[in-house]
Parts: C-alpha cells; structure tokens; sequence
C-alpha cells in the first residue's frame, strides 16, 4: 500500500484556527446587527468585568446577568422582526432601550452592591443569637452550681486546699 | 463510832440514794474507813435504822472491782466487810457520778492505823480466835467462789467491836488486787511485780498474806517497816521470806511454825487452809527447813552485783536490764550456768526460750528482749519482766489504767506488747494454768491496737480491752462514769448542752471505748476517724458511730447532741456543690437536727455516693461553664470578621441570586415571544 502524506501536527493546528476564524468572521457578519446591540447594551457588563478583581467575577456575572435581561428584550425585537443593521441602530440609539439595558445592569450593580450588607446583617444576627443561649447555658450552670463554677478546676483545687487548712 | 452520828447532824449536804435503799452522806465522812483509794462516808439502810453501814467512794480512774463485789455480796462468813450493794450515785460536792459501794461497818477501829504505826501486840489466843478463824472462813469462802481477797494487810483490818478481840478484813474492791500491799506481806512473786499489775493471784498469795499479817499482829508492827525492798526481795530469795521477814522478831513458838508453813516459798509447801486448821486443832508438826533456791559455787557478777542463784539474777537481768543482754551474750553466764549453777532445768529453757536470740544482737530492742526472755528461762513462776516493768498477765490491765497518764510508762507499755513477751512467757511456765489460750488471745490483738494511731485503737483501746469494767476515761464524759452505750449517749448529750466553740464529740477514749464495749462496731466504722477533723468523711464517720450507738442504746431521745451533730454537718452540707441540692440538705438538716434521732441526720448523709457524684457533676459542670467559655469567645472573634465573611458571602449570594432572576425573567421573556 502506498502511504499518504500527512501534515505536521503544527501545521494542524493554525489550520484549524485559520477555519474557525473565517467562520466566526462569517457568522459576525450575518449577526451583525445583534452583535452591534449587544455590544453596546452590555457595556456596563464589560466595564464591571474589568473593574472587578476578583478572580471569581462575582460583580460581571452579577452585572452581566441583570444586563442580559435589559438587552434581551431589545435582540428578541430584532430578531422577530428585523434584523438589519438600520433596525439595529435604531435601537441602539432609542434611549428607552438605553434606560432599559443599562437600567437592568443598574439593578445588578445594586444587587452585587447591597448583598454583602444584608448577609452581614443576618450573620451578626445568627452569631448574636447564638453567644446569648451560650451566656444563657452559661447562667443556668452559675444558677444551679454557684459562682464557684467559672473558676478553672485547678483554682477550685487550691480554694478547696485552702479551706482544708484554714 | 460516836463520831459517825456527830457528823450527820453536822452535814449539810442531801443524802444521796443508792438504789432506793441506802442513804448516803457526802457530808459526813468517816475517815477511819478509808482506804489509800476511797473516802468512806456515813451510809444508812432505809429498811433498818439500825444497819451499821459505810459507804466507800471508788477512784474513778481505777478499775472497779464489779466480779469481786459480786461475789462478796452474799459472803456469808462475818470475818469480811461485807457488801451491801454498790452503783453508780451523782456526787454532789465534786459534780460528777461516782461508784460507791455500801458495806458493813465494823464496830471497832482500824488494828493498825498506819503502815508505822504500833499496836499492842497479839498473843497466840488472839491470833488463833480472833484472827485466825474468821479469816480463814473468808478466805475458804472465797476459793470456793473462784475469787481471792489480795488485800490482807493489818492497815485493812479492823476490830470487830471496842474489846478488841476479834477482827475483820477489810474491802478489796477499792483498787486493783493487792496494789496497797506492802512489800512485806507479799509473796516473792507478787513482791517483784509493780503494784498495780500484782493480778488476781491464787489462794496461795492470800495465805501468804495473812502470814505475814500475822507476824505482822505478832510483834505490834510492821515486820520490815523501813528498808530498800528491792534488798528485801533480794533476802527473800536467798534466805526465804520467814527469814527475811521473822528472824530479827521473838515470835512465839508455836505461832513461828505457822508462819514458816504460810510464809514458805515453795507453793508445795506453803500450808493450805486444812494444814492450818489442823495447827490451830492443836497438830504440831517438826519445824521445816525452808527450801532456799540452789545455790551456785561462785557468783556471776552484773553490774557490779553478785548473784548465786537463778531466781535472784532473774530479778538482776530485771532491774539491769540494760547491762544484761551483753552479759546473757557474753561466755561467762553459758559457764555459769553449766558449771557453777548446774540446773539442768533452767539450762533447758534457756535453749529452748533464748535460743538463737542470744547470739547476736539483730535490731532496736533485741537487748531488752533478749533479758525477759532470759529472766523468764532463769525463773519461770515470777512475773513477766521487761525494761524495768514487771507484771502478772492478769494485771495488764490494772497496769495500762494506772499508767494511763505518765508518758513514759504508756511508751513502755506499748513497747511490751509489742515485744509479743506474753506467748513467751506463758510458754516458759512449768505449772499448767487454765488461762493460757485467754491471756494468749488477748497479748496477741494488743500488738495490732498499739501500732495504730487512729482513735480507736492505741494504748486506750487496750486500756478498754483489758478492763471490762472500767469507765470511760474522755474528759468529755469522764465526769458522767459512762459504763454502757446508753449512758455514753446520755451523758454526750448534756455535754452537748454546753459544747463549748469547738464540740468534739469523739476522742481517743471515747472512739475506743465504743469499740470495745459496743459489740457492732468494726474497724470500718472506725477508718473515718483517721482523717482530719475537718473532712466531711471525719464528720460523717462521726455521725455514723453516734447513730449506732443510739441504737444501740435504745435511747430514742437525743436533742441536744443531734442539735450539736447537725451543727457539725453544716460544713458538709455547705461542700455540695449544687445549690438547689445544698439549699434542700440544709432544711433537711435542720428538720432532722430538731428530731433527737442521730439516724435522721444519717439518712441524709447516708449515701456517700451522692457527695462523689455531686463532686464529678460539679467538674463537668466547670468542664461545660469553660468550653462555652472558649465557643462565646470563638463567636465573638468570628463576629469581627463578620463583615469579611458578609462581603464574600454577599458576593456569591448576589451572583447567584442575579443569576437566578436573570434565568428565570429571561424564560419567560422567551416564552412570551415565541410562544
């Protein structure tokens, strides 16, 4: 049999990125219009992936999430009725869409920024509630063993010895 | 006795009432009656006026003589003080009960008023008729009821009436056996013991006794009335007691021939009472030779004495104890012995008494050992010797009570017995006696008492187990003549009226008097005394051993003292650690406390486990109080960090919390356009 000449794994490789390149270029370019919307609607996405440090990108995906529903009714739009790049302009430029993209975003901001305090509160709570039956425990061992009980067991042994010789 | 009448008129004092039927005055004494241990007073019988009685006051520091008094109460012979009765009677002048026993009063005076004193002289008539005869009718009287009188002395007897014929011996129930006898009028035996440890003894002892009371009668005096009686004895070993006694006094013939019969030293041939009376039936026999002890063909030589026989080197070994162990060691006394001395016998026991003991000193107190056991081989009939001490086994008893408040003779006393001497001396004895397992059984507990410290044990827990009769000697109770457990409770219990700070309710005498006079009580009841006064196993070890004696004593009232016992407890109580349990013991204590039943404050605390279990409840509970401690600390420092954990924590929860509504809306943003 003869043996058919095989290209190097390298050269593989590129080739396959060169083929998924042309594709995504392509398909970018037949959803242009939504590309352009949702470019613009997610700024306030993009801008919070880059500001939060964290490796966790809890505030991005808690922006990100909000913001996909404000720009999510704006791309249904366009994509039931017309998606052409005038019509993507169109709304990209209509402010109610605006309010409602970057108003939703807003709502994540908020929520990622109001959380934290409001999971602090209920932990302080829990931990308050928690020291005060300790303290209560704690009461109920002084009521029914006297003051004698929150001394450690090695003073209580010196008190006692000190009683035997007095 | 004039006088006697004289006095009652004088005294002021009430009467005190014996048994409801003789009167006693403390106001009128009758000194002419009294003995070296006893003040006499005036008594009257309530059934006859015309009963001419004395009562005697007992030393309540000496045993009482209870068996002698009881046998003597119905002595029928006349030639005795006899008994009437005798108890306990509260003392008016001296605020305390004492014993005292109602006798017959004679009609004369004392024969001899004081151990110098002259008397007119008794010729042979007086001594046979008026001596003789009524006292020899005690003294068969008493060898047929077991007992011997000891005290047969002339200071101790009296004149039956103002003729001065007849006489009449004297108590012997005041102090222990033959403890006043002089030197003199003691047999050798007798004569080496300390006087309180002289023992019951046998007939034979009395008819010494009244040998030598004779003679004594004889010649108006006291045969050796001054002198060194260690030389003394020394003579009666070496010449004989006649000859030590009767040779420098004109005794009337025929009166020496009895003293030589009753003063002899062999027991064989002491006369008995039937010999005697048979010299006063007129039988006259050859004057005997007294048999002297075999004498060795030179001396042996301690601390510069010289010595010719066993018995007289027994008493050096005794009295140079501390010298005699070398010497017993020593090659000169083994030469002695075989060579100069020649008894066979004596070399027999020493083998078998001594034994490898005499080799080589081993230990503390050998030396000491190793001489008593040598005077016992040496003279086999004397009394047990050691250190200095010399006793009959039964005077232990009367010894350890009169030595009960010198020091150092408590000290040896302890050393004796555990010296373990009396198996050794009872072993070493050549007359068979029916008491030997007794004495046995009692030498060999003693050892086990003396060693510990613990109340309840000790020189006074022997002092008790030696003396069945005598009260006890607690200067808490001394002053009540406590007998019985119920007179202990009672007596305790006016103690406890007035208890002083600091009540202490058990001693030494007291704890070893419950442990021998109350027979339910073991050693276990007496561990907790070893403890410190102030541990709770102290006092509730004491509450336990009152209680018992209560119901013992099946005295079912004992306010005060159960008042006192609930005061004691309060520190116990105030130990529970729990303080609703503490808060109920204290009203339970003081309801108990106000019953009189000891047993109500043992039910409370009778359950020991409860105080252990309140202790480990206690310290878990400090365990508990300390790990919460450390969990509230916990909280709080995770409490500072709240608001970093908060902030993380919010972070995730908004995220999913956004990403949740975001789903949720965008579904049905989906749904309304497609659909």
């Amino acid at each position: 049999m003869t043996d058919f000449p095989t290209m190097p794994r390298g050269a593989q490789s590129v080739a396959t990125k060169v083929i998924g390149g042309v594709i995504v270029v392509c398909v970018c370019v037949w959803v242009l219009p939504s590309v352009l919307v949702l470019v613009i609607g997610m700024v306030p996405t993009i801008v919070a992936f880059f500001t939060d440090r964290r490796r966790e990108k809890y505030a991005a995906f808690c922006v990100g999430a909000m913001n996909l529903l404000g720009v999510l009714p704006v791309a249904l739009g366009m994509w039931t009725q017309d998606h052409s790049m005038d019509s993507a302009m169109r709304n990209v430029t209509n402010v109610f869409n605006w309010f409602l993209m970057y108003g939703a975003a807003a709502i994540g901001w908020g929520l990622y920024s109001v959380t934290p305090a409001i999971v602090a509160f209920v932990l302080r709570v829990q931990i308050e509630r928690r020291i005060s039956k300790m303290q209560g425990y704690q009461q109920e061992l002084i009521d029914e063993w006297g003051e004698g009980v929150t001394d450690s067991a090695k003073s209580a042994e010196e008190k006692q010895a000190a009683s035997a010789e007095r | 006795m004039a006088d006697a009448e004289t006095n009652v008129n004088a005294g002021t004092g009430a009467p005190v009432t014996l048994d409801g039927r003789f009167d006693i005055f403390p106001s009128s004494p009758l000194p002419q009656y009294d003995s070296p241990a006893a003040k006499a007073y005036l008594a009257q019988s309530k059934r006859d006026a015309d009963d001419r009685l004395v009562a005697v006051r007992l030393d309540w520091r000496l045993p009482p003589q209870i068996d002698v008094m009881t046998n003597l109460r119905n002595l029928a012979p006349t030639g005795v003080m006899r008994v009437m009765e005798w108890g306990i009677v509260p003392w008016a002048p001296e605020n305390r009960r004492l014993m005292v026993v109602v006798m017959e009063r004679p009609g004369g005076d004392r024969v001899m008023s004081g151990p110098k004193a002259t008397f007119d002289p008794f010729d042979e008539q007086q001594i046979v008729k008026g001596v003789l005869m009524p006292l020899l009718a005690v003294i068969r009287e008493l060898q047929a009821r077991g007992q011997t009188h000891r005290n047969i002395r002339p200071t101790n007897l009296f004149f039956t009436d103002g003729q001065k014929h007849n006489v009449v011996l004297g108590d012997c129930y005041t102090s222990p056996p033959a403890y006043f006898q002089p030197a003199w009028a003691e047999p050798i035996e007798s004569h080496m013991c300390d006087p309180a440890a002289r023992g019951r003894g046998r007939l034979f002892d009395d008819i010494y006794s009244l040998g030598a009371t004779i003679l004594a009668l004889a010649i108006g005096r006291a045969p050796v009335p001054d002198g060194d009686p260690h030389q003394l004895l020394l003579n009666k070993i070496n010449y004989g007691s006649y000859a030590a006694l009767a040779a420098q006094h004109r005794v009337p013939l025929p009166i020496a021939e009895l003293l030589r019969g009753m003063l002899s030293d062999d027991l064989k041939e002491r006369w008995t009472i039937r010999e005697i009376e048979l010299w006063m039936g007129g039988r006259r026999l050859s004057p005997k030779q007294p048999k002297l002890p075999k004498r060795a063909t030179r001396p042996f030589e301690l601390a510069g004495r010289e010595y010719f026989n066993a018995r007289a080197l027994a008493v050096g070994f005794s009295s140079e104890w501390r010298s005699a162990a070398p010497a017993i060691r020593g090659p000169a006394f083994e030469m002695w012995l075989k060579r100069s001395l020649s008894e066979e016998s004596v070399v027999e026991r020493l083998t078998k008494l001594v034994g490898a003991a005499q080799t080589k000193e081993s230990g503390t107190g050998d030396g000491e050992r190793l001489a008593a056991r040598a005077s016992i081989a040496l003279d086999a009939p004397a009394p047990l010797r050691f250190k200095g001490l010399a006793l009959m086994l039964d005077g232990i008893g009367d010894l350890v009570a009169t030595s009960l408040e010198n020091p150092e003779r408590r000290q040896l006393l302890a050393e004796l017995f555990q010296a373990r001497l009396a198996s050794i001396w009872l072993t070493g004895q050549t007359e068979a006696r029916s008491d030997t397992a007794r004495w046995q059984q009692a030498f060999d507990r003693m050892p086990q008492y003396i060693s510990s410290g613990t109340a309840g044990y000790g020189i006074e827990r022997c002092l008790y187990e030696l003396n069945a009769h005598l009260p006890c000697l607690s200067p808490i109770v001394e002053r009540f003549y406590v007998t019985n457990m119920v007179e202990l409770i009672w007596a305790l219990n006016d103690y406890s009226r007035n208890p002083g700070p600091a009540p202490k309710l058990i001693d030494r005498h007291i704890a070893a008097f419950c442990a021998v006079r109350c027979k339910q009580m073991s050693d276990q009841w007496l561990r907790p005394l070893g403890d410190s006064e102030q541990s709770n196993s102290y006092k509730i070890g004491v509450l336990k051993i009152m209680a018992l004696v209560q119901q013992v004593s099946k005295l079912e009232q004992a306010p005060d003292l159960t008042k006192v016992l609930a005061e004691m407890l309060q520190p116990v109580v105030e130990s529970f650690h729990n303080l609703k349990q503490r808060k109920k013991m204290h009203a339970d204590l003081q309801a108990a406390g106000k019953t009189g039943k000891t047993s109500e404050l043992l039910a409370l605390f009778n359950d020991m486990q409860v105080l252990e279990r309140d202790e480990k409840a206690y310290h878990s509970a400090q365990a508990n109080y300390h790990r919460t401690a450390s969990q509230i600390s916990l909280l709080h420092i995770d409490a500072g960090n709240a608001d970093h954990h908060a902030k993380e924590m919010g972070e995730q929860v908004a995220a999913i919390a956004s990403g949740s509504i975001g789903f949720l809306i965008a579904s049905i943003t989906f749904l309304f356009y497609f659909i």
